[in-house]
């Protein structure tokens, strides 16, 4: 079916807010610009120092951080999930599916770290000790 | 253009923002499966051993602008220039061919140095969560090739420009996994 597209098909399916321009494309390029340029410069300072500016637990919480934001950038100003035009339908699918994310990740980091506690560092250990408390 | 049909075009590109949901609830179990085996590397080469930071940060950069031009093609198909989204989208093709033939190219030196998928848990996990994304990414790009080819002998119609829509948010949703994949798998590997 040819239909000359009115005004703003996006807008109307629901795609964008009305008005959508170039410039939430270009501000949400350029702070996801920034916010991998950062995280990446810290880890070269890093490995150039040879591993000596910034601790290994800092500069992962920070390359999270900055993560975490980029993302929050794209969905805002790439997937229009902000602001009060935005779909609230898509945005509450997109909730539930980063608590989704957040408890398979964050679940399966803690049972396996926990796993690996308990495992006293090495497979052969529970079976030295079984035979050693006579269990067999 | 009726009624009837944005109100089933709403639904369709909701639709398909769904499935990007579950999407990422998929890589969301391979990014899950990586950070456990991170560090199994059975004797073999470490990650830190193995990525160069510089071309991740070069293959970010690619799919980044990739994203880019693939929301100017949705402007200018808001303009109805046909010249315009094509333009863009070859734009897109472009930088996202480039992309993925880097990752291949690493895929490739990987293999060749003896650190190919069976060589450790590490790598197996590496390169499913990466190759699944690369996997993602081609599929992308054969589906703007064919969009292009819509464009050009069909013009901007309701279809055509629904299925700009859905393609662009595809796109998005890979620059943001990306993202997720440069920091844990590329920072983190070079830093731990």
């Amino acid at each position: 079916m040819n239909h000359e597209p009115t005004k703003d098909y996006f807008a109307e399916v629901g795609f964008w807010p009305e008005g959508t321009g170039i410039r939430a494309y270009l501000v949400g390029f350029l702070l996801s610009l920034v916010f991998t340029l950062i995280p990446f410069t810290l880890v070269e300072i890093h490995l150039a120092s040879h591993h000596a500016s910034f601790s290994h637990e800092s500069l992962l919480v920070w390359a999270l951080v900055f993560a975490v934001l980029q993302f929050l950038t794209q969905a805002a100003f790439f997937l229009h999930l902000v602001g009060k035009h935005a779909s609230r339908e898509r945005r509450a699918i997109f909730l539930a599916a980063v608590g989704v994310v957040a408890i398979l990740m964050g679940g399966s980091l803690w049972i396996m770290n926990n796993l690996n506690d308990r495992m006293m560092g090495n497979p052969g250990a529970m079976t030295d000790y079984m035979q050693q408390e006579d269990a067999f | 253009m009726n009624h009837e049909h944005i109100e089933s075009d709403s639904r369709t590109v909701f639709g398909f923002f769904t499935y990007l949901m579950t999407d990422i609830v998929l890589f969301a179990a391979l990014f899950a499966t990586y950070a456990v085996l991170r560090a199994n590397t059975f004797g073999g080469p470490g990650s830190d051993e193995l990525f160069d930071l510089p071309f991740a940060l070069l293959e970010t950069l690619l799919l980044l602008f990739s994203s880019l031009a693939a929301a100017v093609s949705l402007l200018a198909a808001r303009k109805g220039s046909i010249v315009g989204v094509i333009i863009s989208l070859s734009a897109t093709f472009a930088l996202g061919g480039a992309f993925l033939l880097l990752e291949l190219s690493e895929f490739a030196k990987l293999v060749a140095m003896g650190a190919g998928p069976s060589r450790s848990a590490f790598l197996s996990s590496y390169f499913t969560l990466v190759g699944t994304h690369g996997l993602h990414i081609f599929i992308g790009l054969v589906w703007v090739a064919a969009l292009m080819a819509a464009v050009a002998v069909r013009g901007l119609t309701r279809s055509t420009m629904r299925r700009l829509a859905l393609f662009t948010l595809f796109w998005h949703f890979l620059d943001i996994i990306w993202i997720f994949i440069f920091t844990i798998v590329y920072l983190f590997g070079t830093v731990l």
